[in-house]
């Protein structure tokens, strides 16, 4: 299994992102896919120092999915911007993503995963599986979840809540639903971002285009 | 980089237009470029990138924009991650006029990403501007810069084919603008600019230079009117 890791580096004559372990052995294609996608979407992460965003997604024509483990770090560049973010991303088989996933989720206290379940009600459940059916009508069959962010250890309950809907044998039995390797457990922006996706409520209001399913209250 | 040669569909289009251009009498063919215009500018957006080496305010401006040209003194952008950030069509004043523009990505500006996030952009825009952001510190890493993107027009001919006008923006005033003017800046940039120059004049778009401040908003408005202006299908006169 191979390890990447992308960083901000600001010694060199190249400062800036880039990947900092050996690329060797990976495709041009992979490499770009998982260039574009390993760092979760949106502005303003200087005001989330500490967090985690976990995030899966295909490669290869889906037989080889990435898992980016992303935190915002407290570093600044030379002229003191913040929300600079690290990655570091693990090629696995796609037949084993469910597994990883699990894995992650089993590793999240026990506490964590039951007040999970319990944002998990049975009405919740309803709407992420009828957003999850793909219908003609609606192109975008992308599920976002929101729920106020106050910080990063407040925060794996969302985690745990993605992880258990992503490898939830209910989503993957749908025929041309989701596919459980695309999951963003914190994203700030919805667009451009995978198939399951969570953003902290605060941001949610001002989304237009998709309905999000608020697991709050 | 592809080989750009264009389509069967492009090289159709292209006989279609030619022959009608020549067919049809002008005062019609002005209509079809006022429809073209108000599609573009109306409803469909403007398609420009924004590039530029890192730090050199490609996020503030396109925050500039969307936020209508308000002022910008508040805003603290984070360095662009990998990838980019999609940026959906939006709506901005521009001088006295209303447009909607379609910059497609927010891109970083480090050099891994010019082989990858910037060819990208630009395959997939194919813009009819390109606005490239400078500052005055780094001349070595903006010649580099401005020298790859040159190079991009020039290697990717069908990406190219709408390129209307390239602005490049001298940024922050407010920092060397009591010390330098913008000649002693261009000074350093004397092979880039006739390079531009040169391009600009074998490939057809029109090029400007600009020197502005996005914090205290000297010389932006003025340069974007100018740039979007002359990226519309049909321009007025200004």
């Amino acid at each position: 299994m191979q390890t990447l890791t992308i960083e901000y580096v600001l010694d060199g004559s190249r400062p800036g992102y880039q990947f900092t372990t050996p690329t060797n052995g990976i495709g041009e294609a992979a490499l770009k896919t998982i260039w574009r996608h390993a760092m979760p979407r949106g502005q303003g992460w200087g005001q989330f120092v500490g967090a985690r965003s976990l995030k899966c997604f295909p490669l290869d024509g889906e037989r080889q999915v990435a898992f980016s483990e992303v935190t915002v770090t407290d570093q600044t560049d030379e002229s003191g911007r913040r929300g600079i973010r690290r990655a570091e991303i693990m090629l696995l088989d796609a037949e084993t993503c469910p597994d990883a996933l699990t894995l992650r989720l089993v590793m999240l206290p026990e506490t964590v995963r039951d007040a999970a379940n319990r944002l998990l009600t049975f009405w919740r459940w309803k709407r992420i599986l009828d957003r999850a059916v793909p219908k003609m009508r609606r192109k975008n069959g992308q599920i976002v979840l929101a729920y106020p962010y106050t910080d990063p250890e407040a925060w794996r309950v969302v985690e745990a809540a993605m992880l258990t809907i992503a490898t939830s044998r209910r989503l993957r039995a749908l025929k041309g639903g989701p596919c459980a390797c695309s999951l963003t457990t914190l994203a700030l922006d919805h667009r451009d971002e995978s198939a399951l996706t969570a953003i902290p409520l605060a941001l949610a209001r001002s989304i237009k285009d998709v309905h999000v399913i608020d697991l709050s209250g | 980089m592809t080989d750009g040669q264009p389509t069967l569909g492009d090289r159709i289009i292209s006989i279609i237009v030619g022959t009608l251009n020549n067919l049809i009498p002008s005062s019609i063919s002005s209509s079809a470029n006022a429809l073209v215009d108000f599609a573009y500018v109306r409803v469909l957006g403007l398609p420009f990138i924004v590039l530029g080496y890192r730090q050199s305010g490609k996020t503030t401006l396109l925050e500039w924009l969307r936020r209508d040209t308000a002022y910008l003194a508040d805003f603290d952008p984070e360095p662009t991650a990998a990838g980019g950030a999609p940026v959906p069509v939006f709506g901005s004043n521009i001088g006295s006029q209303h447009m909607r523009l379609k910059p497609g990505r927010d891109v970083g500006g480090e050099y891994a990403m010019w082989e990858t996030d910037w060819l990208d952009l630009f395959r997939h825009a194919r813009p009819r501007g390109i606005v490239f952001m400078m500052d005055h510190t780094n001349p070595p890493q903006h010649k580099d810069a401005l020298n790859f993107v040159l190079q991009m027009i020039d290697e990717e001919p069908a990406a190219a084919k709408n390129l209307k006008m390239f602005l490049l923006v001298i940024n922050k005033a407010d920092l060397w603008g009591s010390e330098k003017t913008l000649g002693d800046l261009l000074d350093e940039y004397r092979n880039e600019t006739r390079r531009l120059k040169s391009q600009s004049e074998r490939l057809g778009y029109a090029y400007m230079i600009a020197g502005t401040s996005l914090v205290t908003g000297a010389g932006v408005s003025e340069a974007m009117t100018r740039f979007f202006n002359a990226i519309r299908p049909k321009p007025k006169k200004l």
